[in-house]
């Protein structure tokens, strides 16, 4: 391990970051190439860790959309609820936009959970802290791709109709968990500090779902429609199931300003990120 | 940069912490959303409820230099490890280190209880920034160095709680940085591993690194280290050589114990048991009772003690090997038949020497009323530590403590007049306040070819 010493010189002051914003930036960039290797290896020692002790193991990733599914269906047949005009059966409408919304759901969940795992080496070793951020992206994309199979396989079992345009769902999908991950990193500061955050995520989740069209297609009108109409969750859910069963959207343009502005969001949540671990390291004490 | 360049300059730097959970974590959301615009929040003062954990420290530690971190718990040593290693930011002054810093620090805390000790290590050394390629070159020395060839891929729940912390310092000790800190890590393991580790450190301070290191033992200070600093209450009490610096920082804590003893008092008054009592009470049963009841049935009662030095003086020091004397003060509102004294020393809660009349034989075969009595010591032989004595009075007749064992008197021996050898090295440290407590007069003699070449004597002679 032959080094220079000249090489590196480190100034703590009580001075923030954001001042030298050019430094800023080299940084964020050195230490995401810097924390590659242990991102991966935390992700791997997450994931193994999180299904060794379960015997049901992998499944559990696909279990609550498909558990889910199965209530609206459910309800649905016992015309609860209204949904004509899908342009699909209903079965495909719910489990597709169960799965969907769950790569955003992981996506959120995913910031806080990997701190809470690391929680130990994070007050202890001054390692580049992008490599949480970095996890948080492998776990999310990893049960992305669980999801998408195991839909794949229901599908097929609901001999549902898939279109040609099914590979471009990768767009609309990325753009579920960008913008998962993107207001999970935005809560971390919040987050990390106050447990309510963790309590309240739940909520969020349960009550984003009822205001997107997941379960059920968007009204023509009323409080509901307009809610869903600017709730920028809904061009990304819709344009996915357009893109995989039906192959026609009009969703794509909004879809892509909703994953730019992500993109910026997160960039503001991965700088708000890094400013707040040393404080939440030495509140959140030895 | 010259050869002992200064790798780690500390300039007035400051931390403040918060005593109240919930305050302190609002007070961070304050602190990020000022850090977010740029700003410092109530710069260079206290919140409410707040405190500094660090006010104005200033060192620097040069290559091959090893500086240790001593003072009480909550003194600061471990945040001020804890900025060195950049996890936490000053709230005042700067820190400037130079080249690659690593902590040496327990990091059994940070493994995975499902996954295998060698699926952690690997973990643990990623987290420490070793590439693939180093992992897997210094696997097999960080298994070898823990010892623990035949657990290494069971689960790390199955570990004993010693095991994990030497697999967690094994994968810090394979690290080759600049500047290390080192916070209390021997305290782990069994007496080799402890070996083991202050070996591996004696060679990371050969090799030319800027080391910081925080204990409780002074022993490890004034062995490995060239300079000290003595925090207290978050300010730099004392800084200069080691082994300079452990010494006010014991003859401090010797004080303090003299003082916090002084605070506890001490307890004269004699009650004996209720058996005492009810022997007592039989035997006096056909005596006067009256004459009796002011002192509330007691046997004896002991009015007071007092330690005098040689010259006669009450006193809580004494110099090494002076003579003193402990005069008791008692009262005998009965008749007591062979009252015989006995007088425990006691040195951090281990009885270690006995002035007893059981052994030494009886006085006068009666005590009655007011008396005194003085158990005179030429010199004391007790090395420079703090001592307490406790008393216990028996009498000729049987069964019976007069007086149960109470502590009596607390004082000091101080190191005043012994000239030691003066010892020089990386491992010398101060052998009277490390050694055991009981001295005794020796003579060592050196033969060669069966002559009597030298002799030495020790001091008292």
């Amino acid at each position: 391990m032959a080094k220079d010493a000249h090489t590196e010189t480190r100034v703590y002051t009580p001075e923030s970051e954001v001042r030298h914003p050019l430094r800023l930036i080299r940084s964020m960039g050195s230490d995401v190439l810097a924390g590659r290797e242990l991102a991966w290896r935390l992700f791997v020692r997450d994931t193994a860790a999180q299904y060794r002790q379960s015997a049901l193991g992998y499944f559990w990733v696909i279990l609550p959309p498909l558990v889910t599914s199965l209530i609206f269906i459910l309800l649905n047949s016992a015309n609860v609820l209204v949904s004509d005009d899908l342009g699909m059966s209903y079965p495909v409408y719910v489990l597709t936009g169960t799965v969907f919304f769950g790569l955003f759901s992981d996506g959120m969940a995913a910031p806080l959970r990997t701190i809470a795992a690391s929680k130990p080496l994070l007050i202890k070793v001054n390692f580049p802290r992008e490599a949480l951020l970095l996890t948080a992206w492998m776990q999310t994309a990893l049960s992305c791709l669980i999801r998408i199979a195991l839909l794949a396989v229901c599908l097929l079992l609901l001999q549902a109709h898939i279109a040609a345009t099914a590979p471009l769902v990768i767009i609309p999908a990325a753009g579920l968990m960008l913008f998962g991950i993107m207001l999970g990193v935005l809560m971390v500061p919040m987050g990390a500090l106050f447990q309510d955050i963790t309590y309240g995520m739940v909520l969020i989740t349960n009550a984003l779902m009822l205001i997107t069209p997941v379960v059920y297609a968007p009204p023509d009108s009323g409080t509901l429609a307009t809610i869903m109409k600017y709730n920028p969750l809904s061009p990304l859910i819709l344009c996915s199931r357009d893109l995989l069963i039906t192959g026609d959207t009009t969703y794509l343009p909004a879809t892509l300003v909703v994953m730019a502005v992500c993109l910026v969001l997160f960039v503001v949540g991965w700088i708000l990120f890094r400013l707040a671990v040393p404080i939440l390291v030495e509140r959140l004490g030895s | 940069m010259t050869e002992a360049a200064e790798l780690v300059v500390c300039n007035g730097l400051s931390k403040r912490f918060c005593r109240r959970l919930k305050r302190s974590l609002w007070y961070g959301l304050l602190d990020i959303g000022a850090e977010a615009i740029g700003r410092r929040s109530a710069e260079g003062r206290l919140r409410r409820e707040e405190f500094w954990a660090l006010d104005g420290v200033d060192f620097s530690v040069k290559r091959g230099e090893m500086l240790g971190l001593i003072g009480v718990n909550g003194s600061g040593k471990s945040t001020l490890l804890k900025m060195l290693n950049g996890l936490m930011k000053p709230d005042g002054g700067s820190l400037t280190l130079h080249g690659e810093v690593q902590a040496l620090i327990e990091l059994g805390a940070g493994f995975n209880p499902i996954l295998s000790g060698r699926e952690n290590v690997r973990i643990n050394a990623s987290v420490l920034g070793l590439t693939k390629t180093q992992i897997d070159r210094v696997l097999p020395n960080i298994i070898e160095f823990a010892g623990l060839e035949a657990f290494i891929d069971a689960p790390v729940q199955n570990y004993s709680s010693g095991m994990k912390a030497r697999l967690g310092f094994a994968v810090v000790s394979q690290l080759d940085p600049d500047v290390l800190l080192i916070d209390e890590v021997l305290a782990v393991g069994d007496t080799a591993f402890q070996e083991k580790c202050m070996r591996r450190m004696d060679a990371l301070r050969k090799s030319d690194k800027a080391i910081i290191f925080v204990t409780h033992s002074l022993y490890q200070v004034e062995a490995l280290c060239d300079s000290a600093m003595w925090l207290e209450h978050g300010r730099v009490r004392e800084y200069g050589p080691a082994n300079e610096v452990v010494r006010s920082y014991l003859d401090h804590q010797e004080q303090q114990a003299m003082s916090d003893s002084k605070d506890e008092g001490v307890d004269y008054e004699g009650r004996g048991t209720a058996a005492t009592r009810a022997f007592f009470d039989a035997r006096d049963a056909t005596a006067d009772q009256a004459q009796h009841a002011a002192k509330d049935g007691h046997a004896m009662v002991i009015e007071g003690v007092d330690l005098l030095s040689a010259d006669g003086e009450p006193c809580d020091e004494l110099p090494f090997l002076s003579s003193c004397t402990i005069r008791i003060r008692y009262d005998c509102p009965r008749p007591i038949a062979e009252p015989l004294f006995n007088l425990r020393f006691y040195q951090n809660g281990a009885g270690i020497l006995e002035a007893s009349m059981l052994i030494d034989g009886a006085g006068p075969e009666s005590a009655e009323g007011k008396g005194v009595v003085e158990c005179h010591i030429p010199s004391l032989p007790l090395t420079p530590k703090v001592y307490e004595v406790k008393l216990f009075v028996r009498s000729g007749e049987g069964i019976a403590n007069l007086i149960e064992m109470r502590t009596v008197a607390r004082f000091r021996v101080t190191d005043e007049g012994i000239d030691a050898v003066p010892l020089r090295g990386p491992m010398a440290v101060n052998h009277l306040r490390q050694g055991a407590p009981v001295y005794v007069p020796r003579e060592w003699r050196f033969y060669k070819d069966g002559e009597l070449t030298d002799t030495v004597r020790s001091s008292d002679d």
